[in-house]
């Protein structure tokens, strides 16, 4: 994954009345990416967190994200 | 533990978007006045792993002669957690529903989320669904 160029992430926030939208933008990514095969499913796992966390004040630990995370950092 | 939890996501789940669904045969998704915006088929009921069904919106005239789509959840357990996966495909080129569904579906998982986690679902504002060339409800 090293040998992959970098990729680009935009975050934008918009208030709609009493709420906040967050959308993520990941882009830039070449054909057959490895990066973004993992980002496809790291991204959901991490916004799910965020909202766990200012909701209701704890972040998730999932075993698998764990698991890729390792199995990425040893490749 | 998982099971109980992915049964519990379903229910809310089928709560939070007004659909009755009886698990079988066909299935209608109403605003909060009582109007039917989207009427489907349930394709597979897989007990508290899979609910496939075709989704056709039919409010508008141009939605409804597009042909239906098909809208899956999976629910896997992860440890104490479990993930849900929602697939919704089958879009013709050119929908007119591709970018009001592109909206919906994360305020309606952010809200079930919030229903899940802290007992109160979102006030989904209206603006947050503004559809690009689309007349709404």
């Amino acid at each position: 994954m090293e040998a992959e160029p970098p990729s680009r992430v935009t975050f934008e926030l918009e208030q709609q009345k009493d709420q906040v939208r967050l959308t993520i933008v990941h882009d830039g990514f070449e054909p057959g990416s490895r990066a973004f095969e993992g980002i496809s499913r790291g991204w959901p796992f991490v916004l799910s967190s965020l909202k766990s966390y200012l909701e209701a004040g704890k972040v998730l630990h999932a075993p698998w994200y764990d698991t890729e995370s390792a199995q990425q950092g040893a490749a | 533990m998982g099971g109980a939890d992915q049964q519990r996501i379903l229910k809310a789940l089928l709560v939070q978007h007004r659909a009755e669904i009886r698990l079988e045969g066909p299935l209608a998704v109403r605003a909060g006045d009582g109007t039917t915006t989207d009427v489907g088929e349930i394709l597979e009921v897989d007990r508290p792993r899979r609910l496939s069904y075709t989704f056709h919106h039919v409010l508008s005239e141009a939605a409804r002669k597009e042909r239906p789509t098909k809208v899956s959840f999976n629910l896997e357990p992860h440890g104490k957690l479990v993930k849900l996966t929602l697939t919704h495909e089958d879009f013709q080129d050119g929908s007119v529903i591709l970018d009001g569904i592109s909206k919906g579906w994360p305020a309606i998982l952010s809200s079930l989320k919030s229903l899940l986690e802290s007992g109160q679902p979102l006030a989904i504002p209206p603006s947050a669904l503004a559809i690009e060339g689309f007349e709404g409800p």
